[in-house]
């Protein structure tokens, strides 16, 4: 190694990037020359200096106070409508009961109105996270992923053109569901697409309905300042959400999926 | 375990300890106190709605701190207008040809001239930084975070978190040097850029005009 390299990758030693080969032959160097020696030493310490110039004390008790109350507030608030919190040996008989509401006129709606209310609140969660995704690339590689490694037959939700790009995918799940959520870019503005199979919403009507055969609007509205559509194709109930404007949002939207 | 209970351990043990970090860096991001509290209460909250997706081993720390750049962002971005006008005031491309003159103060390595600095001023070179170089600078240097995280919350390429990690130091301590000499903190020599012992036989040679063998 010569001067120059411990110059030009000084940094990459000094935060630690270097594997142990790396480093040790980095070191190597340093043993035998001075001014390299030193230049290290004069950065680490300009580093620690600024550190410790700039670290401050915590964090106000006051504002402390009023964050954690803030926390305390929303994980007691009251739950969420989740069908899926419920105790395990209980969900069996929840199964069934839904089966027999499915059959009672307007029940099985209240079933599919709660369905959708998670679908919703949970969709809006994952967008503001916007956790990355597993696997980057366009429908290709994602189809490819889907079948292949995740054993999921399920297809992107919204059409790839110039103005619209898929990102990338993220396994996830929505309650007992595994659910896939999408990245897109739209119009430089983030779009994500939370994709369950269609067997989860069928268990809930009791396999009574029939598959539709072009794409469903079941719910379309605005929570947290984002604007959300929620709609089901053969295959799967997709929950779109974004800071577009709804009108924009809406044309995302496929005749059929 | 609750669902409740569930969420409220992972709240406490995962998220609450890193209250200190990400209110220092809503402070670096807003440069307001009372905008950083928000954020920072925010991005709690939402790292709560969002707690049913976080598994055990997720580095929580980066995951936090991209909750609250992206909502940072978000936000300026409905506030655009004062955001620009507010970074307008920036030449980066002046303060890189600052960057350009190398200056050795007359002291040890084993000495900095920041420690001669208040502790305002640091802040305030630090706060002056244009928002993409002081982000990287405050997540590499206070937090401590690696390249790889630092790509993760910034939704970046390491490459890019590479370069502006180093123009941004190099803009700070430009900057910091100068108020130094500037207060008579430190005497110092200016020079160029390279130290004369890393200039390469060829750098000399160019340097110094056609050589024969051309």
């Amino acid at each position: 190694m010569r001067c120059e390299d411990i110059k030009r990758f000084a940094s990459l030693y000094i935060d630690g990037e270097f594997d142990e080969l790396e480093g040790a032959r980095f070191e190597d160097h340093l043993e035998h020359c001075e001014t390299c020696r030193d230049m290290i030493q004069s950065t680490r310490v300009f580093q620690q200096a600024l550190v410790e110039r700039l670290n401050p004390p915590r964090m106000p008790r006051a504002v402390r106070d009023r964050i954690l109350e803030a926390v305390d507030a929303e994980l007691s608030a009251a739950p969420r409508p989740w069908i899926w919190k419920v105790p395990m040996a209980a969900a069996a008989s929840i199964v069934l009961a839904v089966g027999i509401y499915a059959a009672l006129p307007g029940v099985g709606e209240n079933a599919e109105a709660e369905e959708v209310e998670t679908l919703v609140e949970e969709s809006v969660a994952v967008h503001e996270a916007a956790l990355p995704p597993e696997v980057e690339g366009n429908g290709d590689a994602v189809r490819g992923f889907l079948a292949e490694k995740a054993h999921l037959n399920l297809r992107p939700p919204i059409e790839e053109n110039d103005s619209t790009r898929l990102l990338g995918v993220r396994l996830t799940r929505i309650g007992k569901s595994r659910a896939v959520l999408y990245h897109y870019l739209h119009n430089n503005r983030s779009v994500s697409v939370v994709q369950i199979p269609r067997r989860h919403l069928e268990t809930l009507r009791g396999n009574r309905q029939l598959i539709p055969a072009s794409t469903r609007v079941l719910y379309d509205g605005a929570r947290r300042g984002y604007n959300i559509t929620l709609f089901e194709g053969s295959g799967s109930t997709n929950t779109v959400v974004s800071d577009m404007p709804s009108r924009e949002l809406r044309k995302l939207i496929p005749a059929s999926l | 375990m609750s669902k409740r209970t569930a969420e409220r351990k992972i709240v406490e043990q995962e998220f609450l300890p890193h209250l200190d970090s990400l209110h220092r860096y809503g402070l670096f991001l807003t440069r307001d106190t009372t905008m950083a509290e928000e954020l920072t209460q925010e991005t709690m909250l939402k790292a709560i709605r969002a707690s049913f997706q976080y598994k055990e081993g997720t580095n929580s720390k980066a995951w936090l701190f991209r909750i609250m750049t992206n909502t940072f962002l978000n936000q300026t971005r409905r506030r655009k207008k004062i955001y620009e006008l507010d970074e307008g005031t920036m030449n980066v491309e002046e303060e890189a040809e600052v960057g350009q003159v190398f200056v050795h103060s007359n002291q040890t390595p084993e000495q900095s001239f920041v420690t001669m600095l208040s502790k305002s001023k640091v802040r305030e070179a630090i706060e002056k930084l244009p928002p993409e170089f002081r982000s990287v600078v405050v997540l590499a240097d206070l937090e401590e975070l690696s390249y790889k995280e630092i790509a993760e919350v910034l939704s970046c390429p390491i490459g890019t978190v590479m370069s502006r990690l180093h123009r941004g130091r190099k803009l700070l301590r430009t900057r910091l040097m100068s108020w130094a000499l500037e207060m008579g903190l430190v005497k110092g020599v200016e020079e160029e850029d390279e130290p004369k012992e890393t200039i390469s036989l060829e750098d000399y040679r160019r340097s110094t005009g056609p050589t024969t063998d051309q």
